[in-house]
């Protein structure tokens, strides 16, 4: 029975003989049993006598006390190879049983646990495996976690690079932006400044070309001013040359009156583009003939015309209302002008003043007067050129026709005055057409019969000064003169002062006798001067009309003169016309008055 | 806690303790013998109760009979005394235990079938010893069962003899020391009635200067509340 068990067996008897061998042990061990029973199993397996297995096989044999020898501690009982072709020993537990003590027998089993020691092996190493893994998973991950922990520090890091890169990169940005704005507001600055500069140098020229202008201009000024002046008193030495025939004196006195008129002209060209500039230019707006305007016009050029072998014709176009309301006045000077002009640049032909009317509202319609000329007509680089002031068409035109060269840049201003334009169309060597259009109000036949008689400006006429005591105040004895002539040819009773103190004193002494009833009062004067005289004479509450009579016929005078008292305002050269009729008109009031 | 109910005379007590060292001295000859190196064993002080007694905690380090999981190797004896020899390590120092004495690389865990075996030889050469100490000091025949080991639960309830007469627990702490490493164990003796005093009294004799004397060693001093608890019951505590 002990055969069948796979287990090996072995019973031992006193002094360890070997009595049973089982099937087991002879199949492990390749020894039959009948070569290992009776013999000392100590001389089967010497190996036996080691004290860790003899002191275990004594004691069971002396005191019955099993043995349990463990493979871990021990590994093989017996020294049995696992198999034929290999070194390895069975890996053995064995168990050692006093099975008897008479006779004395123990029994020995020996368990092979090979496979399960080679498991046991295998599945510790697997286990250490693991453990390994493990180990190195932990170490793999502890190092994830540094590296994770570096990671963030450097993720944290690099965020605060990131997020410090951001703020430098939002401040240059910011600052590129400033830098743009501010080079954007320099560029407009420069943009500024260039076209700053550009206005400056086109200022500067303009400012140039107009010095430059002004003093062409003062330079034909003094050729023109010099030139009549010339004339003038050449031929008044003439005059005074003895023996000088009547005729050729009466031709010298036309001709200091002519070049005197041009004086006169030029005088009142400067003063108008002066007040013009000056805004004090005023336009008028009274009830006026334009037939009479027109024919006046005529009739004042028809000589100059004549004198040059030009026609001048004058056409009304129908219908023309017969009164308008408008400032007759500057409507004839720039008439005046154009025909002036037109005679002047004209050698052959005719010279036509043409007037048609428009209605634009019931209350209002554009008059448009063309003087048409034949004449040389003008190019068209210069057409522009000749309304500026100071400029005629070229240098040598003044030299050639004469004039101011103010006259069309006064017409054209003018015209914008009283609401219109003044154009012109020329083609050289066919003539010249002027057009000046005005905006005039427009008078019923109904309002026209209410107007009085003699209104009309152009037709006043001088009054006699017959039983008037005028008093002539002037420093300037030629001035005494002149005035002291037309009085008297007026029939009028004067006496002269020299200043403003004499005039005083002797209206003061006059109120006693024969009271003045006009004082001509001259501005400019030593020891007292008109304004000063004027302001004594109304302090005293004398009220004696005085009528102020200056050369200074710039925008504020006559105001300056009318605060100081005066009643009126005349310029000089006197127009003896104008003289004796405000003189009549303060006279009788003064008379009525009295 | 209960206090134990019993205790022993002390000249039985140092009696008892002098045969137990007299056998683990052996022991741990073999032992050193066995893994070729130092092994040492040594037993403070023997406890003897009477096992319907509620067992003391001072008396199971780490309440290693009665609580968790811990490895015993257990071994039957009769003749003139019978009873149950068994040696008792937490897992933990029947692990270390074996993982000392093993000439593996790799240590373990678990209580597999080379730690098994160690700790199997181990109890066996160990129980051997100590019964075999105090079988010739009383001089005693005994036949002793093959050694178990049993790696799972408490110790106590293996150590329960089937009869319901009165027996004795004699409990002794056990250290071993290997390679500077102590390490504790439990030597735990069930003796059925009437066994222990016959231990005593025949060692007493042979140890008595002429060798007749016999010296009554065991009396014990009961406490209340000791026959309140039924025959086989575990105490707890």
């Amino acid at each position: 029975m002990l055969d069948l068990v796979p287990v090996g067996v072995c019973v031992l008897g006193p002094d360890g003989v070997v009595l049973v061998w089982n099937r087991t042990l002879t199949e492990w061990t390749g020894l039959p049993a009948d070569q290992a029973v009776n013999r000392r199993l100590i001389e089967l397996y010497p190996s036996l006598l080691e004290p860790r297995y003899a002191r275990r096989l004594q004691a069971v044999f002396e005191t019955g006390a099993p043995a349990v020898l463990s493979a871990a501690l021990h590994g093989h009982f017996l020294p049995i190879r696992s198999d034929d072709e290999s070194a390895t020993l069975m890996v053995q537990e064995t168990t050692l049983r006093r099975i008897s003590t008479d006779p004395l027998r123990v029994l020995i089993a020996i368990q092979d646990v090979s496979l399960a020691a080679r498991q046991l092996e295998w599945l510790r190493s697997e286990r250490q495996l693991l453990l390994d893994t493990k180990r190195k998973l932990e170490l793999a991950n502890e190092s994830l976690q540094q590296g994770f922990a570096l990671e963030l520090a450097n993720n944290q890091k690099l965020q605060q690079e990131i997020q410090e890169r951001t703020r430098v990169e939002s401040e240059l940005r910011r600052q590129t932006n400033s830098l743009i704005a501010a080079k954007t507001r320099e560029h407009q600055h420069t943009q500024r400044l260039e076209q700053l500069v550009r206005d400056l140098t086109a200022a500067r020229q303009q400012a140039e070309a107009a010095t430059q202008a002004k003093s062409e201009f003062l330079a034909n000024m003094s050729h023109e001013i010099r030139t009549p002046m010339t004339a003038i008193l050449g031929y008044v030495d003439l005059l005074h040359e003895p023996g000088v025939s009547d005729e050729v004196k009466q031709q010298a006195i036309e001709t200091v009156h002519r070049n005197g008129d041009h004086l006169l002209a030029i005088i009142n060209d400067v003063l108008d583009i002066s007040k013009i500039e000056a805004g004090q230019m005023t336009i008028e707006n009274v009830p006026t003939s334009i037939r009479a305007v027109v024919q006046e016009v005529a009739e004042l050029m028809s000589a100059s015309a004549a004198d040059r072998g030009l026609k001048l014709n004058v056409e009304l176009v129908e219908p023309l209302p017969h009164l308008v309301e408008t400032d007759p006045t500057r409507l004839r000077q720039v008439l005046v002008n154009l025909t002036g002009n037109a005679i002047k640049f004209t050698r052959a032909g005719s010279v036509c003043i043409r007037a048609r009317w428009q209605n634009r509202t019931s209350r209002t319609g554009l008059l448009q007067l063309d003087v048409v000329d034949t004449g040389v007509g003008i190019a068209d680089e210069q057409r522009q050129r000749i309304f500026q002031p100071f400029s005629q068409g070229e240098s040598h035109v003044t030299r050639e026709y004469g004039g101011t060269g103010l006259g069309l840049a006064i017409s054209r201003r003018l015209a914008h005055m009283m609401g219109g334009t003044l154009t012109v169309d020329s083609h050289v060597g066919r003539g010249s057409t002027f057009s000046l259009t005005v905006t005039c109000g427009r008078i019923s036949d109904h309002e026209r019969r209410d107007l009085p008689n003699g209104s009309s400006p152009s037709s006043a006429q001088p009054q006699s000064l017959a039983h008037l005591r005028v008093l002539i105040v002037d420093d300037a004895p030629d001035n005494q003169r002149l005035l002291a002539f037309h009085l008297r040819k007026a029939g009028a009773e004067f006496e002269i002062a020299d200043n403003g103190q004499i005039a005083l004193d002797l209206i003061a002494a006059a109120h006693r006798t024969a009271p003045f009833d006009v004082v001509l009062m001259d501005m400019q004067m030593p020891v007292l001067d008109g304004y000063s005289a004027t302001r004594q004479l109304r302090a005293a509450n004398d009220h004696t009309p005085v009528i102020a009579i200056t050369a200074h016929a710039l925008a504020g005078d006559r105001e300056k003169c009318l605060a100081a008292g005066c009643n009126e305002y005349l310029t000089k050269p006197i127009n003896r016309d104008k003289l004796l009729s405000t003189i009549a008109c303060w006279g009788a009031r003064r008379t009525a008055r009295v | 806690m209960t206090e134990s109910v019993t205790s022993l005379d002390p000249d039985a007590s140092d009696l008892l303790t002098e045969l137990v060292t007299i056998g683990v001295g052996r022991a741990a000859a073999a032992l050193s013998e066995l893994v070729g190196e130092r092994v040492e064993l040594t037993v403070p002080r023997v406890h003897l109760v009477p096992l319907l007694c509620p067992l003391d905690g001072a008396r199971s380090p780490d309440g290693l009979l009665t609580d968790g999981v811990s490895t015993v190797v257990i071994q039957d004896f009769q003749g003139t005394v019978r009873g149950r020899a068994s040696l008792a390590f937490l897992r933990s120092s029947a692990l270390a235990l074996g993982n000392l004495l093993s000439d593996s690389e790799v240590t373990t865990t678990h209580v597999d079938l080379e730690v098994g075996g160690i700790l199997l030889e181990v109890g066996n050469i160990v129980l051997n010893a100590v019964l075999g100490s105090l079988s010739n000091e009383a001089a005693l025949t005994l036949e002793y069962s093959l050694p178990h080991l049993f790696s799972d639960g408490p110790v106590l309830p293996r150590l329960l003899p089937q009869s319901a007469g009165e027996e004795h627990l004699l409990i002794a702490d056990v250290e071993f020391v290997v390679r500077n490493r102590n390490i504790a164990g439990t030597l735990a003796i069930v003796f059925a009635g009437g066994c222990v005093d016959l231990l005593l009294s025949r060692a007493a004799r042979r140890w008595s200067p002429d060798g007749r004397e016999e010296v009554p060693l065991l009396r014990m001093t009961r406490r209340n509340g000791f026959h309140d608890i039924p025959t086989g019951q575990l105490p707890h505590r």
